[in-house]
């Protein structure tokens, strides 16, 4: 089944999923004999080989209650957890056994007017990639044997359930992206991240940052979250999916949360209960897909069944606003008032002082200047450690195994180099800016990075250079943003809200003729770009502007005319947040001084002839 | 026009470039405080809460305008720059006290040279804890947030019937209503009296605020019941907001009865079959067979009871009560020094900075004025449940003699020498786990006699009376500082001898060595407060008051049952390994 048929079914009703896997095989009191042997009890993958009537079992449980999907005994599948019984070479034979009972089974009881499906779980593996425990692409290379062992089974869609770090669920996204390019096949896939009792993902993640880093991937049809409470403790962040994803929303809830009654997990969720929240969920929040995860049985799928039969799920109201976001939490990439301020120091082109800490390799003093510009009023962070002669992939890994975790703002990565940026994607939770794109070189930077961004669910900045230079001209500014809009978006699949511009401005300082209306030439270019695109966003260097002066008359040039671009739509701004004023604190000479330059006011003996 | 052919009389660069020299650039940073205008220098006034040598700006100022455009124009500008950092989460709510401050003296220098104040007031609203409530320091600052911007408020208190906020609003013309509490209950009597004022045909635009209250609550379920203008107040400022919204004509409170209509009907399609209470729960979900146990423990052995009957406690240190005082509930609770867009390092260095300093000065007055009274009176008592009930027995005969309770010996058997005396029911929960507090005790059928402690303790009126008398000389940072600490206080006083509790019942085995996570109920049972969640009804006070007759320390209980001096609290003492906080819904 594609993205588009599941959201096709799901245009009409509610479709239900099974409840848990492994609490249902857990009771069925399975001995070491049945696992193979006691160097594998414990070990619910195997029993597709070792004992394919238990998982059969399970399945027939759910679907005599008449559910339309069941998951593959896969929840462990990935040879990362197979590895530690010693059976991670036989990854694609376990998913592909487990996608087969389940599809044998399921098709039993299919009938030609009631399908049922078949959805391939891929669990969280027992490795946080954000921890250091396991490298990115070891954990996608791991995934993707999983994902050839389920579709080759017969899996209709997968399901990326139970995720705990958004980079264990990029991995998986990664592989499952790769495995249709590679194959040409596509499959619809389910994200379903975890939200522990503390309100956030294992990694401290926000559900509104978790909803910013997965809803860039076009290949994932269904977000929503799954396991480690009941649905109660779900409702504030269903309801926030409800009002502001993009996508329909999964709710597969534990049956309460677990207590521990002398060493077992027991859940005290009744099905009443679990119908009536799930009733509410689906009635007067419009969640799309129901199911039941660990502690739920067919007692309580039969009343999600009962619900899917009486019960269409509310038309939502969505509203979402393009954010990029750390493994914490979101920024959105129009605040009000403007502008989102980029912080400019974690640069070793810029700063000198990161360029010093760089050489030292004082990767906590980095991490540091990254705080304070937080504290700065930083909102997003911009961070390039290309420095001449050094091992330009090997600094970007380093810097980033510590800024994914321990900076809490967005990252903007800065390079030119492709093998950097996607070295820094690599090892990024969350949904970062990838700074830059441009045409300086015809079509071969966006040819090599916005693969990349689709890929990562990257945003990208677009700067207006094409083959003639950086363009000076408001038409010309226009005519490149244009022409890298068009191609982004026919040819490379991004979307409007995907773009930062970057118009790009010239100094005023040197007082040269040709640039004397680079201001507003700069300023113009925003307005037309937010008038044709407005989706789109836009951002300046702001210090640009008044390079070759004082540092005093940089610093208020700066801000006013910060002023003047945002007024006019400027989005984001790369500033020192700490050089930049509020306008009232210029005194009122010095601004008005600024304001003549930026809008060319100077006068002329013959202008005067002329007026007079 | 051709520039280059024309010769440049005037060119700002060179003039930018010029004023902006590099041997001026130190200058000028010091200088632009003093060049600034008269007008932006009292408003970065205001916006800094420095209101030492204001009153001479003020002269000068008023040789340019009349004090009421000096007001309107200048000072209420910079409320208003003050409000949106606030918003925007820049300034931490002392510091919006500090701006507050400055504002009320500036007034306070202009008022004798106006001929006229009521010209100068925007809006006049009515505020009031309502009915049943003690809690008013939110009330408070929005009183202070609005006078200071401006507005005139009429603020009529604590426990206030809403007769006497109708009257009030009646004859002062009033433009809003404004009704505040802490307690859950509290949001009951808002719907109750928005029913009431309804049936009146009132329409005057009311807005709501108080810990227990959810945007949620008010804009769907309590905008059913009153046709008027309603809205929420999240914090001072939106109370604010609220006010220039009406004032300002941006809400026409007359079509909103079709826009309250409007949202209740969808609501009800959505809600048919589940009704919402109060609560905003659904109160339909309680289905047959719902009642029964929840699975606490029945096995839990009784502790060993020091005595029985009650005893008071006096003389205490305030050292050692401020060991259990939870910093974090202060700090960023009561006086709001949000970590918001922190990070812990630099949150860290602030309070060692700026808050410490603040909380060793306050603790600092509060024992040199000796503003702490501390007193406890507490006791252990017989009891057993009963269902959702729990009997408490006294000996038989004259029960509440300490005496006669003396004749009963921890340890010796109790048969035959109790009667019942007095009984509590508390709720249990309709889902979750259907807990109730009873069920924490041993049962009537069991034939075992348990324990139950109860408390009352209480800081003292003096410190009341001090922050009530910061508040109205406008001492508002003081006020925040000290209202904070008296809060807290009493807090502390009653962990500190929940405590002392576990210590007597030999329970204390399982206490967190540190005394922070004792205030994440890091110890064995829980301490329960009447009008928290567990027990909601307030009604039961008159019940332990029965039992522990804490007017021998000086607590009394209002019509209301509230209880006087404000900084005391009562609680009764379950020591069950299981027992922990929990939601009756």
């Amino acid at each position: 089944m594609t993205g588009k048929e599941l959201l096709e079914i799901l245009r009409n009703r509610v479709l239900v999923f099974d409840g848990a896997t492994g609490t249902s095989l857990q009771t069925q009191n399975l001995s070491a004999a049945d696992f193979g042997g006691e160097h594998l009890a414990g070990c619910n993958e195997y029993l597709n080989i070792s004992k394919p009537e238990a998982p059969e079992k399970v399945h027939r449980g759910f679907l005599d209650v008449g559910v339309d999907v069941i998951e593959t005994n896969s929840f462990g599948g990935a040879s990362i957890v197979l590895a530690e019984y010693g059976l991670a070479e036989r990854s694609y034979e376990i998913n592909r056994r487990a996608a087969e009972i389940a599809r044998k089974t399921a098709d039993e009881y299919a009938s030609p007017d009631r399908t049922r499906y078949v959805a391939g779980s891929m669990g969280p593996t027992t490795k946080l990639p954000s921890l250091g425990h396991i490298g990115f692409d070891d954990m996608k290379d791991s995934y993707k044997v999983q994902v050839k062992g389920l579709v080759d089974g017969g899996a209709d869609l997968l399901i990326v359930e139970t995720c705990q770090d958004l980079l264990q669920m990029k991995a998986a996204l990664v592989a499952i992206h790769e495995f249709i390019e590679e194959t040409g096949k596509g499959i619809a896939v389910i994200v379903s991240i975890t939200i522990e009792t503390m309100g956030t993902m294992l990694m401290g993640t926000e559900i509104a940052a978790a909803l910013t880093t997965i809803e860039p991937y076009d290949i994932v049809t269904v977000f929503g979250m799954n396991c480690a409470t009941g649905p109660k403790e779900m409702e504030e962040n269903i309801r926030y999916l409800c009002e502001n994803s993009p996508k329909p929303v999964f709710v597969m809830p534990n049956a309460g949360l677990p207590e521990n009654i002398g060493g077992q997990a027991c859940y005290h969720l009744s099905p009443d209960e679990l119908e009536f929240w799930m009733t509410r969920f689906v009635r007067e929040f419009g969640v799309s897909i129901i199911g039941g995860c660990c502690g739920t049985t067919p007692d309580h799928i039969s009343r999600l069944v009962k619900i899917s039969a009486q019960i269409k799920p509310k038309e939502r109201d969505v509203s979402y606003t393009p954010s990029v976001s750390s493994i914490y939490s979101n920024v959105a990439l129009h605040v009000d008032p403007p502008p989102v301020i980029v912080g400019e120091r974690c640069n070793a082109n810029g700063s000198k002082k990161f360029k010093e800490l760089l050489l030292a390799e004082e990767y906590d003093g980095m991490v540091q200047l990254a705080k304070e510009q937080m504290k700065e009023g930083a909102h997003i962070l911009d961070l390039c450690v290309a420095y001449v002669g050094r091992d330009e992939v090997r600094d970007m890994r380093e810097v980033m195994k510590r800024f994914n975790t321990q900076v809490a703002l967005p990252l903007m990565i800065d390079s030119t180099e492709y093998k950097v940026i996607e070295e820094a994607l690599k090892m990024y939770a969350g949904r970062a800016i990838i700074n830059s794109i441009n045409l300086e070189d015809g079509e071969e930077r966006m040819r090599r990075a916005l693969p990349l961004c689709k890929k990562y669910g990257a945003a990208v900045i677009a700067l207006t250079i094409d083959e003639s230079g950086m363009a000076k001209t408001r038409d010309k500014k226009f005519e490149v943003a244009k022409r890298i809009h068009d191609l982004a978006i026919d040819k490379y699949g991004m979307r409007e809200e995907d773009l930062i511009f970057d118009t790009l401005t010239f100094t005023l300082g040197s007082g040269d003729e040709e640039f004397r209306k680079a201001g507003i030439e700069t300023i113009e270019a925003i307005k037309m770009i937010k008038r044709e695109f407005p989706k789109s966003y836009t951002l300046l260097g702001v210090s640009n502007i008044s390079f070759g002066l004082n540092v005093h008359a940089r610093h208020v040039l700066n801000s006013v005319f910060l002023h003047y671009a945002m007024q006019d739509g400027l989005d984001l701004a790369i500033v020192n947040a700490q050089r930049i004023m509020p306008l009232y604190k210029v005194d009122a000479r010095g601004r008005e001084l600024c304001r003549e330059v930026i809008f060319d006011e100077r006068k002329f003996e013959s202008a005067q002839a002329q007026a007079g | 026009m051709n520039m280059s052919e024309s010769k440049c009389t005037y060119d700002p660069l060179v003039e930018l470039m010029k004023y902006y020299t590099s041997a001026g650039v130190e200058t000028k940073e010091r200088r632009s405080d003093e060049t600034l205008s008269l007008e932006e220098k009292l408003k970065r006034r205001i916006v800094d809460g420095d209101k030492i040598g204001i009153d001479d700006d003020l002269k000068k100022a008023m040789e340019k305008y009349s004090p009421l455009r000096i007001i309107n124009e200048i000072l209420l500008e910079g409320m208003k720059v003050v409000g949106d950092l606030f918003g925007s989460g820049q300034m931490q709510l002392p510091f919006v006290l500090q701006s507050a401050e400055t504002m009320k003296a500036a007034v306070r220098f202009l008022e004798p040279f106006m001929e006229r104040i009521e010209g100068m007031e925007k809006g006049l609203i009515v505020l009031a804890t309502v009915k049943g409530d003690v809690h008013d320091i939110g009330k408070n600052l929005v009183d202070i947030i609005l006078t200071n911007n401006g507005y005139k408020v009429v603020n009529l208190g604590i426990k206030v019937p809403l007769e006497r906020i109708i009257e009030a609003s009646e004859t002062n013309k009033a433009d809003a209503v404004g009704m505040s509490g802490l307690l859950v209950k509290s949001t009951v009597v808002m719907m109750e009296n928005l029913e009431q004022m309804n049936q009146r045909g009132l329409r005057i635009p009311v807005v709501l605020g108080g810990a227990a209250l959810t945007r949620r609550y008010v804009e769907q379920d309590l905008r059913k019941v009153y046709s008027g203008y309603l809205s929420y107040a999240n914090d001072a400022f939106d109370g604010l907001h609220f006010m220039e919204d009406i004032k300002s004509g941006k809400i026409n409170t007359q079509t909103t009865k079709e826009v309250a209509m409007a949202s209740a009907s969808i609501e009800e399609t959505g809600e048919r079959e589940n009704k919402l209470s109060p609560s905003g729960k659904p109160a339909g979900h309680a289905n047959a067979g719902f009642h029964l146990r929840s699975k606490v423990s029945e096995e839990i052995a009784v502790p060993r009871v020091p005595f029985y009957g009650s005893t008071m406690v006096s003389d205490m240190k305030v050292e050692k009560i401020w060991e259990y005082l939870n910093e974090v509930a202060l700090i960023r609770g009561q006086w709001q020094f949000s970590k918001r867009g922190w990070d812990d390092e630099e949150y860290n260095r602030m309070l060692e900075k700026d808050v410490y300093p603040i909380l060793d000065e306050v603790k600092l007055r509060v024992k040199r004025e000796a503003l702490l009274a501390p007193r406890v009176i507490y006791g252990y008592y017989p009891c057993q449940s009963d269902g959702e009930d729990l009997i408490v027995y006294s000996p038989v005969g004259e029960p509440d003699l300490q005496s006669k309770w003396e004749t009963l010996k921890p340890g010796q058997p109790l048969d035959g020498r109790l009667k019942e005396w007095v009984r509590f029911t508390f709720p249990r929960q309709t889902d979750d786990r259907f807990l109730c507090i009873s069920d924490f005790f041993k049962s009537k059928d069991s034939g075992l006699y348990d324990v139950i402690e109860m408390q009352a303790v209480t800081i003292g009126s003096k410190i009341s009376e001090y922050t009530k008398r910061l508040f109205e000389d406008a001492n508002y940072r003081d006020y925040l500082f000290l209202h904070g600490l008296s809060v807290e206080s009493a807090e502390a006083l009653a962990e500190y001898w929940h405590k002392i509790v576990r210590t007597e019942l030999g329970i204390d085995g399982s206490d967190a060595k540190e005394v922070r996570r004792l205030f994440s109920q890091k110890y064995q049972g829980a301490r329960f407060s009447f009008g928290y969640p567990a027990c909601p009804n307030l009604e039961d006070q008159v019940k332990l008051f029965e039992i522990l007759r804490p007017e021998r320390i000086g607590i009394s209980l209002t019509e209301e049952f509230q209880l006087v001096p404000e900084q005391s609290t009562t609680s009764v003492v379950v020591h069950h390994p299981e027992a922990k906080y929990f939601n009756i819904k």
